[in-house]
């Protein structure tokens, strides 16, 4: 893909920077710098708050993607600020976790309806009700205002159609996948992430076949241009922006992983034996951890206990 | 007389039998036969991706997507065809850090029983990946280095796959099952790792994006298939570790797809085409 190799750099160390901070208890930590990145059409991507934040700008006004961690609100607006003076109209979720909905409050009181009120929260339904959980803890302000239930959910802003989709039990039980349409790109959320092995959030609905389900969802989205570089942009959850190939290794890699372990789980073998096989042996280089929130034994883990007791289903088309 | 014969001829017998027996167990233990999986063949280069820097020569100075640093870009940007092809430097492209992102098809087999042989069209190169041997930096360096190779399993072999079928000698790797994920393979995950050392300086990219000789590069072979279309595919992950001309690893995936024969084999000499001009 074509991306200048500075921006490429400085967004490999923002991303582990927000890997780093991916905490899903609210510490107060100093601000983070937030860099911007213009990905293409109306939409760039903000890094540095959390996970990544997708900004769509127009005449209409701003749309955000996420909202990054709650510490990183006023920097965030500050960075929006420099890409619109226009008014911050919609916020969506793509799912329920802090480093992704931390700003809400946040941004949605800094921005308007038309009405005057206060910027509307999107998301899947099952973010709110994880939200609103009295053991989430999550300040009223910051619940979505506005949920969706079925697979899909569409709105037009700033002149193009704003797709998303509901992706059940992959990530958690609330990822929705948003497609921008005319500016071709699509915001993954944490059903991609180019610094680590998948994030199998089992308490919160996620599953291995729903992960997998949702890399074919967008791999369906994205069209690759000439030579098959660029096209349709993709902006993972964490680290760099993506296109249509580089979702393709990583749907190869989840897939390759996910059958050694099935084929483990087949043949009766426990948890430490499945992690004394290292079934992603040859991918650890790349994804491999000890230390963070994602690592190498408790993705092994997730895909484990997923598949000795399945909560995901193979998409049927 | 005829009891001394007897003698002799048990004797003789359990010799045989010790001999045999020795020769199968050592046979038993080689790399080739040890082999998790199968990955002699014809294989031919499936490029999806990064077609503009592998199938033509991109401009100088394009070198987007690789985490070059200072020197890295400065050399790049240096880069002169002319004088390469009067140096006697064709090769540089063809080295072993950009060998396996070349279009053209690839040639595994075995030349002994402990030595792979790759080779390949493009350039009319040659690999040679030794098992059990220790890193060489004996003698000059070479286009391709020196390899050393042993059998990694990622995922445990069991004697049966998950359809109780018994793992035959040559079993295939993970299913991808592109737009089927319930769908798993029937065998186990195998890898070949390969490290590689004592190289000349080479090219990245055909255009002279730089890797040094004192960058180690590490392979992954993984086979995967057959797909539901039939296809098997070697999956060959690299790995560039340069702090001379890199900031960060540059890690890439290339496919290669086996081909029932070698009726398509076509060597060529290295030869690096001029860059379009705009």
């Amino acid at each position: 893909m074509k991306i200048n190799v500075k921006v490429l750099v400085a967004l490999a160390v923002a991303g582990s920077i927000g890997l780093a901070s991916r905490v899903h208890t609210q510490q107060p930590q100093a601000p983070a710098e937030i860099h911007d990145f213009h990905v293409q059409g109306n939409v760039w991507l903000l890094v540095g708050a959390g996970g990544n934040i997708a900004v769509q700008t127009g005449d209409e006004g701003v749309l955000v993607v996420d909202t990054g961690l709650a510490q990183n609100a006023a920097n965030l607006l500050v960075a929006i600020k420099k890409l619109s003076d226009k008014p911050i109209r919609w916020i969506i979720n793509t799912h329920v976790h802090p480093d992704h909905t931390g700003g809400n409050e946040a941004l949605s009181k800094a921005g308007r309806k038309t009405n005057g009120q206060p910027a509307e929260i999107l998301s899947h339904e099952n973010v709110l009700t994880r939200m609103s959980a009295p053991a989430a803890g999550r300040p009223t302000a910051s619940w979505p205002t506005d949920t969706y239930f079925p697979e899909e959910k569409d709105i037009f802003f700033n002149g193009e159609a704003v797709m998303l989709y509901h992706e059940p039990n992959a990530h958690t039980d609330g990822d929705s996948i948003v497609f921008f349409r005319r500016s071709d790109v699509v915001v993954a959320g944490d059903t991609f992430v180019t610094t680590s092995y998948p994030f199998i959030d089992q308490t919160n609905g996620g599953s291995i076949q729903g992960e997998l389900n949702a890399l074919n969802r967008i791999l369906d989205l994205a069209v690759p241009a000439h030579e098959q570089e660029g096209g349709t942009y993709v902006i993972s959850g964490h680290g760099r922006v993506c296109d249509e190939a580089d979702v393709l290794e990583y749907r190869d890699m989840v897939t390759i992983v996910r059958d050694r372990i099935q084929d483990m789980v087949k043949r009766g073998l426990t948890l430490e034996q499945v992690k004394a096989a290292k079934p992603t042996l040859d991918y650890d280089r790349q994804y491999g951890s000890t230390t963070g929130r994602v690592t190498t034994a408790s993705f092994i883990e997730a895909v484990y206990k997923d598949l000795k007791n399945p909560q995901g289903k193979p998409r049927v088309r | 007389m005829r009891a001394f014969l007897r003698v002799l001829f048990s004797a003789c017998s359990a010799c045989y039998a010790v001999i045999v027996v020795c020769s199968i167990s050592v046979r038993a233990q080689t790399p080739r036969v040890s082999a998790p999986i199968d990955i002699t063949g014809y294989w031919v280069a499936v490029i999806t991706e990064d077609w503009r820097w592998r199938m033509v020569t991109p401009p100088k100075g394009d070198y987007a997507s690789l985490p070059l640093n200072d020197e890295g870009r400065r050399v790049a940007d240096s880069w002169n065809l002319a004088k390469d092809e009067a140096a006697g430097l064709a090769c540089k492209p063809y080295g072993i850090g950009n060998i396996m992102r070349m279009p053209g098809r690839m040639h595994i087999s075995w030349q002994d029983d402990a030595t792979l042989k790759v080779e390949f069209d493009a350039g009319t190169q040659t690999r040679l990946l030794r098992f059990g041997a220790k890193p060489g930096k004996s003698g000059a360096p070479t286009w391709q280095g020196y390899s050393v190779a042993e059998w990694q399993l990622a995922g445990q072999q069991g004697t049966v796959d998950r359809n109780n079928t018994p793992n035959g000698p040559s079993p295939a790797g993970a299913g991808l099952g592109p737009r089927d994920p319930a769908r798993v393979a029937p065998s186990h995950g195998g890898s070949l790792f390969v490290t590689t050392t004592n190289f000349r300086e080479g090219y990245l990219r055909k255009n002279g994006v730089p890797y040094s000789a004192n960058a180690t590069i590490t392979e992954y072979f993984d086979k995967v298939g057959p797909e539901p279309n039939g296809d098997v595919i070697l999956l060959v992950r690299t790995v560039v570790d340069d702090p001379k001309y890199l900031e960060l690893p540059f890690i890439t995936s290339t496919n290669f797809k086996l081909e029932k024969d070698g009726s398509k084999w076509n060597p060529s000499p290295c030869k690096i085409d001029a860059p379009p001009t705009k």
